[in-house]
């Protein structure tokens, strides 16, 4: 067990360096790539126990905190909320593990996890009287080139996964 | 409803770890999480910085692979250039010598900015947002607003947050970056440099009847605080004009390829 904490903590940390370091220097579009949310709806859609996934994923939105310009909590509070949101819709209306689930989640997750952000940033806005120059247009414009530039990529990743599967099933952080 | 909020209150995890994402807005605000945040600036900035100039490394490699091909064009251009700077350069230091003169004689002291050099470490990890990471921080005197240059003096944005030992950049070309601008033709046109997408620059709030036109030279302007006038920021590229608005727009080729730098200087006013 204590194993697979200490795995989910240096995952956490993996992910955000690679995405700090290599994806966010990538030319437009391909830096719109999202290693986080692609790797959460991958570790959600396969783990059986996904509850226990909320723990990583508060880890890796305090690591993003860390690192980015906006209040503290922001990202943190739209992370562990959009996959709140995806727990319920999961386990009510998305029971199967298909491909066309896994792109529903995603196109979900990225719908949920930018409709939050883009609504706490616009109250904070308000509240330092900056609503005027706020562009709802703009966020939603890059929630949706994250969501067409990470779809094809969750699709490649699919199928990588069905190919090797033996592989990557050792790797699973709480299966 | 019930039946959603019976079926969350069951789920012991995700109960535990809403608790901890509220102890941890509250820590940090208390400031009780310093250590642990420092720590985690570190191993991740140090290792992103590694990963970052490989990358960078990379498609510069890359890119210099690319210019090859045009290499002899360019040697061509450069030569000719190079004989109309040289007459140039001739004029400017005598105007130089001139300037000095006068300086001291109206006993003008220059006030010359102090700049701290700051390796990029990486980028923010939000793809919505064109943020530098730097590994200068308050330590270092950085402070929010400040002029971020390239070597040369090109502008690249300024600086928006700082911790102790790291700050981050909003470059010009995020999407919520707006700087002031002066355009070097004859009317010294006023403007306002927003970025657009996190690709490209526009120039905007010009009036219609101020005359600029592509190739002029766009630099910042004495409107923004701790931002010095003077400081390269693009060309312009192309002019957009319509009669029934107020203003035109025009879109600005960046100096320097913002995606590429890996050293940067802080203006320390």
């Amino acid at each position: 067990m204590a194993v697979r904490w200490a795995l989910s903590f240096i995952f956490g940390l993996t992910l955000i360096i690679i995405q700090m370091g290599l994806v966010a220097s990538f030319y437009q579009p391909f830096s719109s790539i999202n290693l986080i949310l692609v790797s959460l709806i991958f570790l959600f859609f396969l783990n059986k126990k996904y509850d226990r996934l909320f723990y990583l994923i508060i880890w890796v939105g305090f690591l993003m905190e860390l690192f980015n310009s906006s209040i503290f909590g922001l990202y943190l509070f739209t992370i562990f909320l959009t996959f709140l949101i995806i727990t319920f819709i999961s386990r009510f209306f998305l029971t199967n593990k298909t491909t066309i689930v896994l792109l529903v989640t995603s196109c979900l997750v990225f719908v949920f996890y930018n409709l939050i952000f883009v609504l706490l940033n616009f109250l904070i806005s308000i509240k330092y009287d900056l609503g005027l120059t706020y562009s709802f247009l703009d966020y939603l414009r890059f929630g949706l080139i994250g969501a067409i530039v990470n779809l094809p990529l969750i699709l490649i990743v699919n199928f990588l996964l069905k190919k090797f599967s033996g592989l990557f099933r050792e790797f699973f952080i709480f299966n | 409803m019930e039946f959603f909020i019976n079926d969350f209150m069951k789920r012991k995890s995700i109960l535990a770890s809403l608790l901890i994402l509220i102890f941890i807005i509250f820590f940090h605000y208390q400031g009780w999480l310093s250590p642990i945040e420092a720590g985690a600036r570190f191993i991740v900035g140090k290792s992103s910085f590694a990963i970052y100039n490989l990358s960078n490394d990379i498609k510069n490699y890359f890119a210099r692979w690319a210019s090859y091909k045009n290499l002899f064009e360019e040697n061509k251009k450069c030569l000719e250039k190079l004989t109309s700077f040289s007459v140039q350069q001739a004029e400017l230091s005598q105007l130089r010598e001139e300037n000095n003169i006068l300086r001291s004689q109206l006993n003008f002291i220059k006030n010359d900015s102090k700049v701290v050099l700051a390796n990029i470490i990486g980028k923010s990890p939000d793809s919505s947002s064109n943020v530098l990471l730097i590994d200068r921080g308050s330590e270092d005197e950085i402070r929010e607003g400040q002029a971020v240059i390239t070597g040369d003096g090109i502008l690249v944005g300024k600086i928006i947050k700082t911790e102790s030992n790291i700050a981050q950049v909003k470059i010009l070309t995020d999407n919520q970056s707006r700087i002031s601008a002066s355009i070097y033709n004859q009317d010294k046109t006023i403007g306002v440099v927003n970025g657009e997408h996190n690709l490209r620059l526009k120039l905007t709030l010009v009036p219609l009847t101020e005359v600029i036109k592509q190739g002029d030279i766009v630099v910042s302007s004495n409107l923004d605080k701790n931002i010095p006038s003077g400081l390269l920021i693009g060309k312009i590229e192309s002019v957009e004009k319509e009669l029934y608005q107020p203003f035109q727009t025009a879109i600005i080729k960046p100096a320097v390829d913002l995606n590429k730098l890996s050293i940067i200087s802080v203006l320390i006013n």
